[in-house]
This record gives structure tokens, sequence and C-alpha cells, in this order.
């Protein structure tokens, strides 16, 4: 399995323990949101949550059988007009990817989006 | 912001869970503050670059010396990092207490040390001074060990009184085996696979019923501990803890 490996060994370690069915789509994701959101860190929260933070967590990755679900912890301030975003509750949202052939366009928008707002 | 944790492995036959390093670093020097939630674990800091200051629930202050073993703390922390920072650190694990030749071993305490006699140039070199320290001067508190992984008492204690192996694991561990229990069942709920996104965070479908009779005390045994509600705690981001944990939970713990 190749991919950019992150400066945090647990990240590493995390990936490395991903089942190899959705081990693909999980990084493709990572790609994308490490290339529209270069400046963010990632870590890994509570047992098995990756999370993409700067001075606090914006993106949490869960990954579920066959999908990948991104929790933007401030969802309900982005503008979706891709309207891929998921949930009622009064902050977060979710996107749900469950193929390679995602909306990468979308991701990226909602990342930047995201680093932009906490600016 | 920049973070770099790194890890290796320990020796579980000595009590310590894994060693790390943490840098920091950011474009001009800044204070960052970080949450630290109660563990079961010691932890041994040494700074290399940069200062930590820790501040407890009740406001008392602590500023780091150069290298400093942490307690089990009972009370929610917050450290203050200033950048940029290197830290060298070795996670413990309770065996570790029952063998360590100090004579006081306080929670809720930083005690200043001295394990590494010079500054080690990279993680590997920490970790050998370290190890090689605690090898030299480990000292068996008792016959054999109190508590198993699960914090089951050991047989042996059996013919004691209750008030003797209260006495007992307060001076090794330095907290109450109730204090113990508290810590225990909030990490047992945090260590849980969390896949809050199949619906909105729904924690009701996380609490366990041999843990937590139901939500309210979950809530309340939580915010006891951490300071957070659950919630709060999964928003909350704890540069240093959240590696820590994620780390401590995926190692096998041989004690």
């Amino acid at each position: 399995m190749k991919y950019a490996k992150s400066k945090n060994d647990i990240v590493n370690e995390y990936i490395h323990a991903l089942n190899e069915d959705i081990a693909p789509l999980f990084l493709e994701i990572r790609s994308c949101i490490l290339a529209a959101g270069p400046s963010f860190n990632e870590s890994i929260k509570w047992k098995n949550c990756l999370v993409y933070s700067t001075t606090k967590n914006h993106i949490q990755t869960v990954v579920g059988k066959g999908k990948v679900s991104l929790i933007f912890f401030e969802g309900t301030s982005l503008k979706d007009k891709y309207d891929l975003l998921e949930g009622d509750g009064s902050k977060a949202r979710t996107m749900r990817i469950t193929s390679a052939d995602f909306n990468k366009k979308a991701l990226a928008d909602y990342v930047k989006q995201t680093l932009k707002a906490n600016k | 912001m920049k973070i770099l944790f790194q890890k290796q492995k320990g020796n579980p036959a000595l009590g310590i869970a894994f060693f790390w390093s943490m840098t920091l670093g950011t474009k001009s020097p800044t204070l960052i503050s970080d949450h630290f939630i109660p563990e079961l674990f010691y932890d041994y800091f040494l700074i290399k670059k940069g200062s930590i200051k820790a501040v407890d629930s009740r406001g008392n202050e602590f500023t780091f010396p150069q290298q400093t073993l942490k307690t089990l703390h009972t009370r929610p922390i917050k450290f203050v990092f200033s950048t940029p920072l290197i830290l060298f650190g070795a996670r413990l694990s309770l065996k570790f207490a029952e063998s360590f030749w100090g004579k006081d071993i306080k929670s809720n305490s930083f005690i200043e040390q001295n394990w590494s006699t010079k500054e080690p140039k990279d993680l590997a070199t920490f970790a050998f001074q370290v190890t090689e320290t605690i090898q030299k001067r480990r000292e068996s508190k008792t016959i054999a060990p109190l508590l198993s992984p699960a914090l089951d008492e050991s047989a042996w204690l059996g013919g004691y009184s209750l008030r003797h192996k209260s006495r007992l694991y307060k001076s090794v561990f330095g907290i109450s085996k109730k204090e113990m229990w508290s810590i225990k069942n909030v990490h047992s709920f945090l260590e849980q696979t969390c896949d809050f996104a199949s619906q909105n965070p729904r924690i009701i479908q996380h609490v366990n019923p041999e843990v937590f009779y139901d939500q309210p005390h979950l809530n309340h045994s939580f915010k006891k501990v951490t300071g957070f509600s659950p919630v709060e705690y999964f928003e909350t981001s704890s540069l240093l803890q959240d590696n820590l944990m994620s780390a401590s939970y995926n190692e096998i713990l041989v004690r």
C-alpha cells in the first residue's frame, strides 16, 4: 500500500492496519483533504477516528463497512452548493463517501471553506 | 502549526508501555493550551526545547523542570506549551509504580527526576537511557503484583483487611482503587469503536450498561473525571493526549 506518510506515527500505524477493502478509498479521500488543506495536522482521536486539525479539530474520518464518513465539526457554517452534507444537528454535518468516484471538487471546497472560516 | 509525533516500542516487563517524541513548530513563538484528562498511566517528560506549564482544575500552576514524572491524576489538567517545543516521553503502566524506587508517588503531582543524565539527541537514545535507569533503580514494593491488568485484585491480598489494602494501593499507586475504577470506566467508554457518523452523535448508543446505568450516569462520571461532557470532549483538541491515548489503546500491555 503506497501513500504519503504522515508525520504522526500513530496515523501511519492506523493506515497500515486498515482493511484492504476500504484502504484505497480512505487514502484517496485523505490525499484529497491534504491537497486542499495542506496546513492540517493528522491525529487519531479516541480509538480509531482520524482527525484533521489546526489549532482545533475540524474534520473527523470514520471508516465503516464499504464507506468512509467525514464529520465536519463546524459543518453548519459551510455553504453546501453540492448538497452532499447530511445531518440536522446544531453544528456538525456529515459527508458520506462510498466509492472512489466521489465528488472531489466538493470535498476540496468543503475543506477550503473549513480552513478559511478558521482564519 | 506543524506537529510531528513519533513512537517507539517500550519494555512491558519494566512497565514501559512505549516511548514517544512530539515536536510542535509554529511560525513564531507562541503559547498553546492542551487538555489532559486522567488516565491510568504515569508519564515521564524530558523537555529538549521550549517549556511546559501545567494548570490544574483548582488553578494551581506548575512549571516543568527539564525532566518530570507525572503521577496518576484524578483531575483534569491543562498544559500550556511554549513553542517551538521538542519533547521526549515515556508512558509507564501501573506495573512501573509497583517497582518505582522513589518514596512518594502522590497523586496529582509532578516529580522532578533525572533519569536521562546526558541530553538525548534522538528518541532511540532517550529510550535507551530511560530503560537503563529503570532497570538499574527499580525495587519491588510488594512480593507480587497487586492488580491484574483488568484491575482485579491479586489472590495473595485475600487475607488482608480492607484498610490495609487501601493503604497499600495509595502508597504504591498514589490513588485509591475506587479512583482507579472511575478513571477506567471513563476510558472503557472512550476505548470503544466510535462510529458517530451513521447518525448525529448519539452517545446513548455507546453507553455500556455493564459500566454505566444510563446516559446521565455516564455524563456525570465523565464530567467528574474529565471536566467535559462526552460531546464537548469529542470536539476538544488535545494534541499530546490524543496521540498518547490512541497509542495506549492499541498497545497490548503485558503486566
